[in-house]
């Protein structure tokens, strides 16, 4: 009150007067108010008494919830195991078949070399002259036979072309002499295809046109004769080889002949013969039966197959096509190298200088399939698919954070640690993966040996398709880390080219596979950061792979 | 599998089946304790569950990891059902219940009633009482964000959640009485 106003005015006797004044509340008002202190109580109650209330679902719950959810990454995993497998077992499977089942019994030797084969006779390459007298056209097909018609020969759309699989001839001067082949079955020839029940030789193998042919069991006695079966065709005829038994030095050979072979099967296989004595020019392509001192159970071991090869005109390689398939996987050391860009909205030195503390290189696998075409001499390309993945340890302490504000670049839910300084130390362990499907496409050379070891380098480039993005990164203020879990979010990740380098140690297993040790480096020629204006990442590794590489 | 929350989030959000399992086993029965709630019957409840449970696992990379990762599943439960009622576009006023159920509740009742027995009382509450009921009584929303959620206005949410509890608390003390009512033996 002001000290000017009049004490003892309206207020005062109002005042007086209200003093002490009483109301008797309703009844009801502490109903009320009692009510409501009970209700304060009810939600917690109710809440204590459902607090762990469970109930257990039916099995079907999670049946109809697995059946809605995406395919599992493992069993994505599985899948792609299991059709590298298959694809392997086929592969190698079918190579296998392949080796066995045209490995011929009985050999023939393909001659290249004249000059170091003096002793043996010449045919004329030219089949359908020299052995075939049949009238009506010369037939593109014919049938050196010995006597169990054994050594025969095919003729498709180029008769100067024909394969026999090698034989390893010990005496070639007694062999001659001792060749005295005498058609004593007819032979029936069904096609104008291969004849032979004996040699399958592998196509296109044999270019030149001088040929020997021997037979497996051109031993004495003709027994065990088993002719072939069916004549229908006319135009086939069968050669029938008297060997000059004087011919130690280089012999003509007699060649006897059948015009027909329906009237060689209808008069009997002596008769049916008519001798076709033939003196074949000594520059002209040969055909020389190779009988003696052949072994009756001649091995058909890798072993002696590579020491006939060793004296002979087909190297080794040219039993396989030009393709052989890889499969390889390994361990390797994975490495991140850092960069600062070149411009950047963000203050990221400290957390630059942080990550390299903190982040340091991982063991990871990586392993692949490789289709090789061998070129020759040597070289060799490779394409394929694999995967490769980088791994890093990320190592740090954490600080409370009361000095320093956060200085975020995404959403705070995107980060741990969120509210700590982060620095570097060993408490606390994460780690960074990144996972590529890579497709390479290499060049190697192979140092060849004579030994069943030799050195290859492989090199060249792949293109790494970015698959899994796992990984952390400390704020630019160091406060807080923010995860990454996929290649979409900040600062988002890209697809990079691979530079490999690659050489390796290939031990032969057998003819057609190889063990390889293969130390490897790879280092990725761009960068695999989107965000421009972020750290720059490039991965890169040193390794060491083992290789299986089979030829076909 | 052991349940250890970081190793089954990680591998959740790697899409391991394995770990999904292992969520689902470690947080099935405490989640389907919370759809019997809302549901009327245990196969809706189920229906909640199974729908709840893939929006955790497709919503798994938007965990936050921040505070409990069980609040969050909660959450999402609740949020699903709430759908589930909005979805039968049933109005509050259809559900009004004009009886008084004033009958001489007290929290003494709470304590001799077992949660199975107020789970099963609450899916006899009428939709729109349970709904309300559950999200301020037991998950402890306030009333504006249950009028946010539910699409209505605070004023509503507050008059319903109170008709709901008088009509829940009239449903305990009636379960209560009937329990305790004196066996007549039949004569």
């Amino acid at each position: 009150m002001s000290p000017l106003k009049k004490p003892n005015s309206f207020e005062e006797k109002l005042k007086d007067q209200l003093d002490g004044m009483e109301w008797k509340p309703s009844e009801s008002l502490w109903n009320r108010i009692e009510q409501n202190m009970s209700a304060d109580s009810f939600e917690p109650s109710i809440q204590g008494k459902l607090e762990n209330y469970e109930v257990k679902p039916t099995e079907k719950v999670w049946e109809n919830v697995e059946a809605q959810l995406p395919e599992s990454r493992r069993k994505n995993g599985l899948f792609w195991f299991g059709s590298i497998a298959l694809l392997l077992l086929a592969t190698f499977g079918a190579g296998y078949w392949f080796n066995h089942i045209s490995e011929p019994k009985s050999i023939a030797s393909v001659q290249t070399n004249e000059s170091e084969n003096k002793f043996l006779p010449t045919i004329n390459d030219d089949y359908s002259e020299v052995v075939n007298t049949a009238p009506k056209k010369a037939p593109k097909d014919y049938l050196l036979s010995g006597p169990k018609a054994s050594a025969n020969s095919s003729n498709g759309n180029n008769s100067n072309k024909i394969s026999y699989k090698q034989a390893k001839l010990t005496n070639p001067a007694k062999s001659i002499a001792e060749a005295d082949l005498v058609q004593t079955e007819t032979p029936k020839i069904k096609n104008t295809k291969v004849i032979s029940k004996v040699n399958a030789p592998k196509k296109g193998k044999v270019k030149n046109k001088k040929v020997a042919v021997a037979s497996a069991n051109l031993s004495a006695g003709s027994e065990g004769v088993t002719p072939p079966t069916n004549v229908e065709n006319k135009s086939t005829a069968v050669a029938n080889f008297n060997v000059n038994k004087n011919a130690a030095s280089p012999a003509k050979p007699e060649f006897k002949q059948k015009e027909n072979l329906d009237a060689a099967s209808n008069s009997g296989p002596k008769d049916a013969l008519s001798n076709a004595d033939t003196s074949v020019k000594p520059s002209e392509p040969k055909v020389i039966p190779e009988t003696a001192n052949f072994q009756s159970n001649v091995k058909d071991t890798f072993e002696e197959d590579k020491v006939f090869r060793g004296s002979s005109y087909i190297a080794p390689e040219e039993s396989f096509t030009k393709f052989s398939l890889s499969v390889y996987a390994g361990l390797h050391l994975s490495f991140m190298n850092l960069t600062m860009p070149n411009s950047s909205n963000y203050d990221l030195q400290k957390s630059y200088d942080l990550r390299n503390e903190m982040e340091s290189p991982g063991l990871d696998f990586a392993g692949g399939l490789l289709l090789n075409y061998h070129f020759g001499k040597g070289w060799f390309a490779s394409a394929g698919i694999g995967i490769v993945g980088f791994q890093q340890t990320v190592k740090f302490n954490v600080m409370p954070a009361n000095q320093t504000n956060p200085n975020y670049v995404q959403a705070k839910n995107l980060y741990v640690n969120l509210n700590d300084s982060i620095v570097a130390g060993n408490a606390n362990t994460l780690e960074n993966k990144y996972s590529f499907t890579e497709i390479p496409l290499w060049v190697g050379y192979q140092f060849k040996s004579e030994v069943d070891v030799h050195i290859e380098l492989m090199g060249g480039v792949s293109y790494g398709r970015l698959n899994l993005v796992n990984a952390y990164m400390t704020d630019p203020g160091c406060i807080g880390i923010l995860v990454v879990n996929d290649k979409e979010s900040f600062p988002q990740f890209k697809n990079v080219f691979f530079a490999n380098f690659a050489p390796s140690v290939m031990f032969k297993l057998n003819s057609s596979v190889e063990l390889g040790i293969m130390p490897n480096a790879k280092i990725s020629l761009s960068n695999m950061v989107k965000n421009e204006q972020w750290v720059q990442q490039r991965p890169a590794l040193i390794g060491l792979n083992f290789s299986l590489r089979k030829h076909f | 599998m052991l349940y250890n929350e970081s190793n089954i989030i990680k591998g959740c959000l790697a899409g391991e089946r394995a770990c999904q399992k292992a969520l689902y086993e470690h947080f099935a029965g405490k989640m389907l304790g919370v759809c019997m709630r809302y549901a009327k019957d245990r196969a809706e409840a189920e229906d909640m569950l199974q729908e709840g449970f893939l929006k955790v696992f497709q919503g798994m990379p938007k965990f936050k990891f921040e505070g409990s990762f069980e609040g969050w599943v909660r959450r999402i439960m609740v949020y699903n059902a709430i759908n589930h009622y909005k979805h039968r576009s049933r109005q509050f006023q259809e559900d009004l219940d004009q009886e008084n159920y004033d009958t001489g509740f007290n929290d003494n009742i709470l304590e001799k009633i077992s949660a199975k027995e107020i789970v099963a009382l609450i899916q006899h509450m009428p939709e729109g009482y349970r709904a309300i009921f559950n999200l301020y009584a037991i998950e402890g929303y306030s009333h504006k964000e249950i009028a946010e959620k539910l699409n209505i206005a605070v004023g509503t949410s507050k008059s319903q959640y109170s008709r709901a509890k008088q009509h829940m608390q009239g449903l305990l003390a009636k379960h209560y009485q009937i329990l305790n009512e004196p066996f007549e033996e039949a004569k």
